[in-house]
């Protein structure tokens, strides 16, 4: 094989250098690395996946099941790469895969020796004895056999964006059949996105040396999208390959922005694409089907319309001295196009008995190649003549043609199988399979030029038709070609293996046995044999084996039929569905208006949902967290604390029937709350466990200020938004969130009061805000709301002001609770504190919990409401799990979050669980570890002992049931 | 998916939160029993084919939507506003 | 009682604002108040007559922006409005008792996105068909990940985000510039 001294598209003036296997090579830029490659004489490029036979390139395009490589290096290393894909620049590094210590000796390939032993299903029938050896030996032998290529093991470098485009029609495929359907919908209008794998437009223009209205059929591409990229309403993606169709008009697509470039800068890598179309035409075209015969797998066989692409798109001569083998005119053709060249052509092979065609080459009629030698490259073939006679052909390369199948796989993922035309013997799409999708050329059985390019236009007529446009006279380029007729898929029998699924090595005797055992079904002998599962998706495999598996089981291959297409279409790198959000952007991030001033005081961070909320402020000497905590629990509860608490949801409700709605979504009776007062309230869920906790304030007459926690804030807004909108639209009632409106600080301890009154505008004594009541307040020129609530069981407030004024205000607060020997106090000491006093998160509330389960029983008002009826069912009233506290009392002093509560004397198994632990700290206030947990009618054994074991980390403690409130159990601090 | 807010037109289903089946929409009297809520909480219909829906226009305009959708072929038959389908 | 004033604070400390990335422009938009307003049932006429005598503006139909001389006024929601302005009092005033009137003035921030590139970046944030979307509409969707209102203006697109997505909108706003700022440099 060489370059041929004129010819191609390649730009001959652009020479750029590249390595394969070490080895520097040199090739023009709009080669790609098989092209390059085979131009340098180069034909084997990998080992096979289980028999690690020598392998060459297959194809010339996305189908490619043979040459994947390594391309790059370092981080940036992708494996697996097809090589007919891969586009060459200066300076690329390829390397083959699944071989060692090289492609040219790979110790591995004993395996072909064992192929009696390998075949398809193997692995169910071995290494199952001795029973030991398979997570010593087999298991690591096997990982590490398995697979092809190899990623580096670093975090991708590579930077993916991720975007959305609309249009009003997408054609897939730049062939004559969607350049045509692009053309005519763009002059009528339309906004057209033209969508091609390859970084050439042109399809199978690029790869023939057809005639187009006088052209060369690769110059009339290339105006025509030449044409298309001036029009404004058309958009023209190369390196664009559309990997699923899904519901909506919505296609996924993947563009590969800087595959082809050295360095990719500050541009993504690839873009994955969501493309809404209002319409759609496939114009994918077909691929080639191979022609299965004894060790049909050597490099140098290749597709006879690869041949023809290597010659006509990259002016490369695959072989010195080629053999075409063929059961069609592709054959023919292929022989003429060669010879035209200057290349050697053996013998044109052709399985059919009554042609004569006119060719200045040897031709053997009714004859078929029967097998073939050369163990790192194909050196001749076996030929069995018409009259039963073999004779042998020196060659180095041979050009299969079986026929073609429509590229169906995009029609297909939406559940619709293709239908079997029997008068093209193939499969095309089901024309109901995807809403609004049309189909043109070679995918619908189209296979001449001439009918592709007008089953384009015909195609977009009836596009733009259903989208309300008039189409625009488009002239029908002339061309000159002879009809095609496609022939059955064709299998040669012999002693030696036919290879059907290149990629992950099944032949036709892998068939014949997932036959024999049974698996008849199509799906049955894809995953029995491992045909089409490849990386490949069984693109030139498919059809052979249900060809053969028809023949076995009698049946037409319509009746045996195909497997299920699922996207995505060609492979796609996980980084570019991720797209930008990964790290620190894998979800958005929510900030405090304290955030700025808590990261100067050097506090630590937490995660509450989307929030960053402090975990503890380090202060001078403090060097482990529970040093902070500590003394941040003590400082609370000794002097004044202030805390960010402005993440729980805020909801306003206003209205005549605010109330009424209220009463509905609470367990409580909110109709008896008095305005300035606060209740604190549980919401259930329909199926009667508890939802969420939060407080109703109530502000005025018919304004009420509700609160969640963070976690639950979006979950009760959408619940209140069904009610309102869905339950009770007669309610006149409107309420919207506050949640960022209001900046909120928990102003908690003894001091508190006297912190406030130093910035109030207005002083406040106990008479004027008591225990659970509201107001209004002012400081700082700033008109706030003021709550006395408290979740530390300490006498305290929560002030709230405009957003706007909340960084100033943390500042203000903390710096006057610093002078009174407290300060700010973070997540991990605000939940000591609730723990000390027995208050309720969703570490209780976790969804299967009743509100008696919690303790709560006596807020449960006799009214209807939001999982009244259902909270009173046999299953959540008798035998439950109920809150308690528990405390150490034995040698192990740390309860551990999780475990599980069991009987002392009962083994730690199902039977015996009698709940588990919710929540556990260790107390700076009683100085010992202090849990929440649920115990099977534990409130009826208070002073019992139980144990509460961890088992994944063996830690079992002992612990005494008591009441949940283990501090000021009278709750006297809160009121003072 | 697609779906099509009465308000705000089409959008891609990532807009959208499902809840369940549209019989959420006929709640059982407060004192209709434990029976009528047993079968208004759990009981369902299960068509292979078409389906009444509620969908939340939850990152548009939180809109409760009633849809019909066909869960077999994932046709959508109608979208109306959960507050009009009531009546 | 202490004498002290609290000042606004600034919710993109840190970010460069205005930012300028290739043919695409970020800038922030100063708002002064938001007023959420909400008819009571049976009075939707009546906020209709008062939202007339104090801004000289109706109440936007689904999905609409009116822009009154004082006000902007935005479809929010079913049977909810957002009116952005400067002096809230005398609109507030007027629908005592006609409607559930919340003050939003801290609640959102609003950013500008301008420029030739402008679609292009935005098709990077949102799933909109943003060239649909007419002047004098708004799109309440996903931008960034995080639920937003979009009104396009003659110069590009403004977005409205809940305050606390503050940093995070900006930062991958940022990178979706730098994004299609590099590769119209490649396609070059």
């Amino acid at each position: 094989m060489s370059r041929l001294p004129t010819g191609g598209q390649v730009d001959r003036a652009a020479q750029v250098s590249f390595k394969f296997d070490g080895k520097t090579y040199a090739a023009y830029s709009g080669d790609t690395v098989a092209s390059a490659l085979l131009a340098n004489d180069v034909r084997l490029m990998g080992r096979s996946f289980k028999y690690h036979r020598p392998r060459g390139v297959f194809t010339a395009g996305s189908e490619e099941p043979n040459a994947l490589l390594e391309i790059g290096r370092g981080a940036a290393q992708l494996p697996n790469t097809r090589a007919t894909m891969q586009e060459i620049y200066n300076g690329l590094e390829a390397r083959s895969q699944n071989r060692w210590p090289n492609l040219n000796f790979d110790m591995m390939s004993f395996t072909d020796f064992l192929a009696p032993f390998l075949s398809a299903g193997f692995y169910y029938k071995t290494f199952m004895w001795p029973r030991k050896f398979w997570l010593k030996i087999y298991e690591p032998v096997i990982r590490r056999a398995a697979g092809l290529g190899r990623i580096s093991g670093k975090a991708d470098t590579a930077k993916y964006d991720k975007a959305w485009l609309h249009c009003d029609l997408l054609v897939i495929g730049s062939g004559p059949a969607g350049l045509m359907a692009a053309l005519s919908a763009g002059k009528a209008g339309a906004k057209v996105v033209l969508a091609e794998e390859d970084f050439l437009a042109g399809g199978r223009l690029n790869g023939e040396n057809l005639t187009i209205s006088g052209q060369r059929g690769a110059d009339w591409a290339a105006e025509t999208v030449k044409k298309l990229r001036a029009m404004e309403n058309v958009i023209v993606m190369t390196r664009t390959a559309i990997t699923g169709a899904y519901d909506g008009g919505t296609y996924g697509a993947l563009q590969r922005v800087s595959d082809h470039v050295a360095q990719a800068g500050a541009a993504p890598q690839q873009i994955f694409w969501r493309i809404v179309a209002k319409q759609a035409i496939l114009a994918a075209g077909a691929h080639e089907r191979p022609i299965a015969f004894p060790n049909n797998d050597r490099p140098g066989i290749m597709l006879a319309s690869a041949v023809r692409t290597y010659l006509h798109r990259f002016g490369v001569a695959a072989g010195a001295r080629v053999t075409v083998f063929s059961n069609n005119d592709e054959g023919i053709q292929t022989a003429r196009d060669l010879l035209a060249a200057g290349v050697e052509v053996a013998a044109l092979i052709d399985t059919r008995k009554d042609i004569t065609p006119e060719i200045d080459c040897p031709v053997l009629t009714g004859s078929k190649v029967i097998g073939t030698k050369g163990y790192l490259g194909l050196k001749s073939v076996s030929v069995q003549r018409q009259d039963g006679s073999v004779t042998q052909i020196s060659t180095d390369c041979l050009a299969v043609a079986g026929g073609w199948n429509p590229s169906v796989h995009l029609s297909s993922h939406m559940g619709r199988k293709p239908v079997w035309r029997d008068d093209i013997l193939a499969f095309v799409p089901d024309k109901n399979a995807v809403p609004n999708m049309h189909y043109a050329g070679a995918t619908t059985g189209e296979f001449s030029t001439r009918a592709a390019l007008n089953s384009g236009l015909e195609a977009a007529r009836a596009a733009l038709l259903a989208l309300g446009l008039s189409s625009k006279r488009v002239t029908l380029p002339k061309v000159e070609e002879a009809a095609f007729d496609n022939l059955a898929p064709m299998q040669i029998e012999g002693k030696s293996r036919a290879w059907l699924d290149f990629q992950n090595d099944v032949t036709v005797k892998d068939i014949k046995l997932a036959h024999r055992e049974n698996f008849r079904s199509v799906e049955h002998m894809k995953r029995y044999t491992t045909l089409g599962m490849a990386t490949d998706q069984g693109k030139t495999s498919n059809m052979g084996a249900l060809a053969v598996m028809a023949e076995l089981t009698g049946q037409s291959i319509p009746e045996t039929g195909t497997t299920m297409f699922r996207p995505p279409f060609s492979p796609v790198q996980m980084g570019a569905l991720a797209g930008r959000n990964t790290g620190k952007h894998f979800l958005p991030e929510r900030r405090l208006t304290s955030d700025k001033f808590s990261r100067e005081m050097g506090a630590d961070w937490m995660e509450a949902g989307l929030w960053l909320r402090p975990g503890w402020f380090k202060r001078e000497g403090e060097t482990r967290w529970r040093q902070s905590c500590d003394r941040e629990v003590r400082m609370v509860r000794n002097a004044v604390g202030i805390c960010d608490v402005t993440s729980l949801g805020k909801i306003d409700v206003q209205g005549p029937d605010a109330v009424a709605f209220l009463n509905l979504l609470y367990v409580n009776k909110m109709s008896t709350l008095k305005i300035g007062k606060v209740r604190y309230g549980a919401m259930l869920r329909e199926d009667g466990l508890v939802m969420d906790d939060g407080t109703v304030a109530r502000l005025g007459e018919t304004h009420y200020l509700i609160t969640t926690t963070t976690g639950a804030a979006g979950q009760v807004m959408a619940h209140m938004e069904f009610c309102s909108q869905c339950l009770w639209s007669e309610l006149d009632v409107h309420f919207v969130s506050v949640t960022e409106q209001w900046a909120q600080f928990a102003v908690a301890g003894p001091k508190s009061r006297e912190l406030l009154n130093g910035l109030l505008d207005t002083p406040i004594d106990n008479d004027v805000m008591p225990y659970m009541s509201c107001g209004d307040a002012g400081l700082g020129g700033v008109a706030a709301r003021l709550f006395r609530i408290s979740f530390s069981g300490e006498h305290a407030y929560e002030i709230a002001v405009p957003a706007g004024y909340g960084a100033a205000l943390m500042a203000v607060l903390v710096k006057a609770a610093e002078a009174m020997d407290g300060g700010a106090y973070g997540l991990e000491a605000l939940s000591v504190l609730r723990i000390e006093k027995g208050f309720l998160t969703h570490a209780e509330i976790d969804g299967r919990m009743t509100a008696d389960d919690l303790g709560l029983g006596r807020m449960v008002a006799a009214k209807d409401c939001i999982g009244r009826e259902m909270s009173e069912r046999v299953g959540l009233v008798q035998e439950r799990q109920q809150l308690v506290g528990l405390k150490p009392i034995g040698t192990v002093k740390q309860i551990v979050q999780g475990a599980v509560m069991v009987d002392v004397g009962a083994a730690p198994v199902a039977d015996n669980l009698l709940g588990h632990v919710s929540s556990t700290c260790f107390s700076p206030t009683l100085e010992h570890c202090l849990a929440l947990g649920f115990v099977k009618n534990g409130r009826a054994r208070m002073g019992d002992q139980v144990r509460a074991v961890d088992l994944t980390q063996g830690i079992d403690t002992l612990c005494e049931i008591t009441s949940p409130v283990f501090f000021d159990p009278d709750g006297g601090r809160l009121r003072g | 998916m697609r779906i099509s807010c009465p308000h705000c037109g089409e959008r891609d289903l990532r807009e959208y939160t499902y809840l369940g089946s549209a019989k959420l929409l006929d709640r059982p009297d407060g004192d209709a029993g434990a029976e009528a809520f047993y079968d208004y909480v759990y009981i369902r219909e299960n068509p292979s084919g078409e389906n009444a829906e509620l969908w939340q226009h939850s990152s548009g305009c939180s809109a409760w939507l009633h849809v019909v959708r066909n869960v077999s072929t994932h046709e959508i038959l109608s979208v109306k506003l959960a507050s009009e389908a009531k009546a | 009682m202490a004498e002290f004033k609290l000042e606004k604070g600034a919710p993109f400390a840190g970010c460069e604002l205005p930012l300028t990335l290739g043919s695409a422009r970020l800038e922030m938009v100063d708002i002064t108040a938001i007023t959420a307003v909400m008819p009571l049932k049976g009075q939707a006429m009546a906020v209709v007559k008062a939202i007339k005598t104090a801004l000289a503006a109706p109440l936007p139909m689904v999905g609409e922006v009116v822009q009154a001389k004082a006000a902007e006024l935005v479809w929010f929601g079913p049977g909810q409005w957002l009116v952005f302005y400067q002096n809230p009092k005398p609109v507030t005033d007027a629908l005592q008792g006609l409607a559930a009137v919340v003050d939003q003035s801290g609640g959102w921030l609003v950013l500008e996105l301008s420029g030739t590139d402008a679609a292009q970046v935005m098709a990077r944030l949102c799933s909109l068909d943003i060239e649909r979307l007419a002047v004098g509409r708004v799109a309440r969707t996903e931008f960034c990940h995080v639920s937003a209102m979009i009104i396009p203006r003659e110069k590009g697109y403004q977005i409205a985000v809940p305050r606390s997505f503050a940093i995070s909108v900006y930062e991958h706003t940022a990178i979706a510039m730098r994004s299609v700022a590099a590769q119209a440099l490649l396609d070059n």
